[in-house]
């Protein structure tokens, strides 16, 4: 019998098992893709064997030169699977279709950095402490109470600075200062000083556990804390201070802690000095600026022709630095923005073109922001070429219509 | 165990068959809460001292401010809380069945269940003192420690639940519904807090979300239905008059179930999560004052309408009534405080201060502690058939609880203040911070030593009635102690 009772357990499920069904879910679904950092992380693609590729148009013309099945080549490409989703667990099946993945662009430091060893021994320190009562690590937003002018850290924490962390340490009490960018402010020297007697400059309570202090024999030790006789009442004529395994650990692991990576969701409070520079060098329109972060949208220009400019030379993605495609005529770079480009090209002794540009998320971008992004890489990397206006992106746009991919030969016409 | 009959009469009756049935349930859950509350409490007062005396334990690693702190909190949490929480609402599910079992299972699934459940509390804050704590509030003892917990809880739920369906009346009681949301709340949030956090897949902030959520909830779907349902449950009884508005009641509770399960990322507006979790957070915390509102006007006109007034002499005789009564007027100003701590213009100043210790500790020892003390002043004495030993005891523990509980609240709510103000101002450091808040944290010290007195007196009480010590006066078993029978018995003499 479906009596009152029934439907009052009903009831008392569904008040639990919703918001807990739908938040979780979601948050998870956003919180668990990590999208690459605009400036030191690029996406590149693998098929099944493991093959890399720029995109997935490369790997459909891949597929297409060596006979395979196109239809289904292009089904996968459409919707490649980000490969840190399916691994996590070693003894799940790794997942061997068509997949994207994130690499470091050369040089650049990986942002936020897997930790391991010495570190993530110290965090087990810092967590079986309870130094999370204390010490949160999350920078709040400009507008959310004063943590930017206070210099909490350099910028907002974002959800991606946690993605390794298993806890995330964010913390919800502030007696001590926030530590997540303690790393950058304070050396190993300060923080080993400051655990073993912090009386002097705070109220935190000190934590000599961590250390051995003992009667110097022959010559001092060369890891010994370098505290000067008597500073902080602590190493006694004759003594030394050595930091324990923990201590090394511990602070090991606060060296590790720095949010001074800029996302573009996450900016500096204060720009640093060569930020300052660049833009003052962009002029004060903004428009350049614009440009810039319109560039380096995930799956926009940034994604083929690089952040440096410099496009991929394995991939055959054309430079733009030096290119009189790029700073010859407004009209020709403007169509090839709007409709796309195919090859045959050649540029300097370098055949380009197998991979044809189609327009995609910027197709629907209004004339301003296409106008803002051929500006933008018309005067970076030391191209210099007049700014292009949204009127006449307009215009062409007008002119132009839908049409497939420009070749060189039809370009040709523009080329004043 | 005492199992010998002191009053006959009572036990012949079905109320008494049901409250002797309970005995050894009373016995575990009663005796292990009122440790668990001194344990609590001097660990809290050991805390807060090492703030104004940071030496203090620097030579002792087990006992420094971050593993005590956690220590204190979990003691006060799932050992009290839950632990007189399980009692009051088995004793008041089967008192409302109004039928005792002819095989008495109690004894053999409770107890039992009760017994694990401490041996594994008292392993999780080893554990703690360990350092195998979790950095999650109100989580901190171990998952898996917590995992096998709620083993124990499960139990409880599905002998809270049969009760339920064996019930005598078919129309429901509002305490009973406010149990099974409860029970039912409990066993799902720690079940589901295991699976997520437990899961080595899931990393980063989404554990801090879920975390948040799982705080929130154990105070607002299970210590607060518990307070709700004592309040609902003794008060009526102790004024002999029914609840002021009935209807209201089961409003309240849908309210309650309704809004309560959305609120945690509260705690999270202005961290790295995704600005849609923080907005939910601020409205459906601010949506939380509905069912405080409702619950506190339906309790406060049950107490302070006219027609009451007469009675009101008599509740606040009775130490179960004076207990509870306290209780229900500090619900409000705890509910509002903590709904209206959404708001983000509020947040951004008081979130990473002692406003949020003072918010918590106003909950949990101004209203959670008070009305289930003054549930356990009302069911111990029928479980055992026996009376309180001494009414000065209960008259200690009631003045220095509410003295204990007001200097803790306002002791951290000055330091909140006081600290957020400071924060404001670029050219105070964190030690000039920590000098700015060291008095009012003194304050709240002092205040929780004098919470230790009163739960000392309290533990002596529960003791003495629990251990078979020797009847006084057989007739007192019938009715409850009032504080001023002994007064007047004195008098007299």
């Amino acid at each position: 019998m479906i009596s009152r009772s029934w439907i009052f357990f009903l009831l008392l499920f569904a008040t639990v098992a919703l918001p807990w069904g739908i938040v979780i879910y979601k948050a998870e679904e956003q919180l668990l893709a990590i999208e690459p950092a605009s400036e030191n992380q690029e996406v590149y693609f693998k098929d099944r064997a493991g093959e890399e590729y720029a995109s997935p148009a490369e790997y459909i013309a891949s597929v297409e030169e060596n006979g395979g099945d196109v239809t289904k080549a292009k089904i996968d490409a459409t919707n490649p699977i980000p490969e840190w989703e399916t691994k996590g667990d070693a003894r799940s099946k790794e997942y061997k279709g068509f997949r994207l993945a994130l690499r470091n662009v050369e040089g650049a430091p990986l942002f936020p950095r897997f930790e391991g060893g010495s570190v993530l021994r110290g965090k087990r320190i810092y967590e079986a402490n309870g130094c999370v009562q204390c010490h949160t690590q999350q920078v709040r937003r400009k507008d959310f109470g004063n943590d930017a002018a206070r210099e909490v850290g350099q910028r907002p924490s974002v959800a991606r600075d946690y993605i390794f962390d298993s806890p995330a340490l964010l913390g919800r009490m502030r007696i001590g200062p926030d530590l997540s960018d303690v790393g950058s402010r304070i050396d190993e020297t300060s923080l080993h000083k400051h655990i073993f007697r912090p009386h002097l400059t705070s109220a935190m309570p000190a934590y000599p556990h961590f250390y051995k202090t003992r009667k110097i024999r022959g010559d001092q030790s060369a890891q010994a804390l370098a505290f000067e006789v008597g500073e902080y009442g602590a190493a006694e004529e004759g003594y030394e201070v050595i930091p324990k395994a923990s201590a090394k650990d511990l602070v090991s692991y606060l060296s590790s802690l720095r949010q001074d990576h800029q996302f573009h969701n996450a900016k500096y409070f204060t720009p640093k000095q060569s930020d300052a520079e660049d833009s003052k060098d962009s002029g004060e329109t903004g428009v350049l600026a614009r440009g810039k972060e319109l560039y380096n949208t995930q799956g926009a220009c940034v994604t083929c022709h690089q952040a440096n400019g410099q496009g991929l030379l394995t991939a055959k993605f054309p430079p733009l630095v030096n290119s009189e495609w790029v700073t010859g005529s407004e009209e020709v770079v403007t169509r090839i923005v709007l409709n796309g480009m195919q090859g045959p090209l050649k540029i300097g002794d370098v055949e380009y073109g197998a991979v044809p540009m189609v327009p995609t998320i910027w197709k629907d971008w209004p004339d301003e922001d296409i106008a803002a992004v051929i500006s933008y890489i018309r005067n970076e990397w030391g191209n210099q070429a007049p700014e292009v206006s949204a009127d006449t992106v307009k215009r062409i746009r007008a002119e132009v219509g839908t049409r497939g991919p420009w070749t060189a030969e039809e370009l040709e016409a523009y080329k004043k | 165990m005492s199992s010998s009959t002191q009053n006959p009469a009572y036990e012949s009756t079905e109320v008494g068959r049901i409250d002797s049935s309970l005995r050894s349930t009373g016995l575990v859950f009663g005796i292990s809460g009122a440790l668990w509350l001194v344990f609590a409490g001097i660990t809290g007062l050991l805390t807060y001292l090492q703030i104004v005396v940071p030496t203090l334990f620097e030579w002792i690693p087990f006992l420094t401010f971050g593993r005590l702190k956690v220590v204190a909190v979990n003691a006060l949490t799932h050992g009290w809380a839950t632990n007189v929480g399980f009692l009051l609402i088995i004793w008041i599910m089967s008192r409302l069945s109004e039928r005792a079992p002819d095989f008495d299972i109690r004894r053999y699934l409770l107890a039992p269940a009760g017994i694990v459940y401490n041996i594994l509390v008292t392993y999780g804050i080893l554990a703690i003192f360990w350092g195998e704590a979790t950095p999650y509030f109100l989580l901190e003892i171990p998952s898996k420690i917590l995992g096998a917990c709620a083993l124990s809880y499960i139990l409880i739920t599905i002998w809270t639940i049969l009760d339920y369906f064996r019930r005598k009346r078919q129309t429901p009681y509002v305490s009973q519904y406010f149990i099974l949301g409860a029970v039912f709340w409990l066993a799902w949030i720690f079940s589901i807090s295991q699976l997520i956090l437990g899961n080595a897949n899931i990393t980063g902030v989404i554990q801090a979300v879920a975390a948040s959520w799982l705080a929130h909830a154990y105070i607002w779907l299970w210590l607060v239905p518990i307070g709700c349902a004592v309040a609902y449950y003794l008060l009526p009884k102790v004024l002999g008059l029914p609840v002021r508005n009935y209807y209201l009641a089961f409003f309240s509770f849908w309210c309650l179930a309704f809004i309560g399960p959305w609120g945690g990322p509260a705690e999270l507006v202005g961290s790295p999560v995704p600005i849609w979790i923080q907005k939910l957070g601020v409205v459906s915390g601010l949506l939380l004052s509905i069912p405080v509102i409702s619950i506190s006007l339906n309790l406060w006109q049950t107490c302070f309408h006219p027609t009451a007034r007469a009675k009101l002499d008599s509740l606040w005789k009775s130490p179960t009534g004076r207990f509870i009564l306290t209780g229900v007027v500090v619900f409000p100003f705890f509910g509002l405080l903590a709904a209206f701590d959404a708001l983000p213009f509020h947040k951004q100043d008081m979130q990473f201060t002692y406003w949020q210790e003072g918010i918590f500790y106003l909950g949990i020892y101004g209203f959670y502690s008070m009305i289930a003390a003054g549930g356990i002043y009302f069911v111990l004495p029928r479980l055992f058939g026996r009376e309180w030993k001494s009414s000065s005891l209960i008259h200690t523990h009631f003045i220095y609880s509410v003295v204990g509980f007001l200097l803790v609240a306002i002791g951290f709510f000055w330091g909140g203040l006081a600290q957020a103000e400071a924060y404001a101002n670029l050219e105070k450091s964190y030690v000039d911070i920590s000098f700015i808040t060291w008095m009012p944290i003194l304050m709240a010290v002092v205040g929780f030593f004098s919470l230790v007195i009163g739960q000392i007196a309290f533990l002596i009480n529960v003791m003495r009635i629990s251990c078979a010590c020797p009847l006084e006066s057989p007739s007192a078993a019938e009715g409850p102690t009032l504080l001023t029978q002994e007064l007047e018995e004195r008098s007299n003499a």
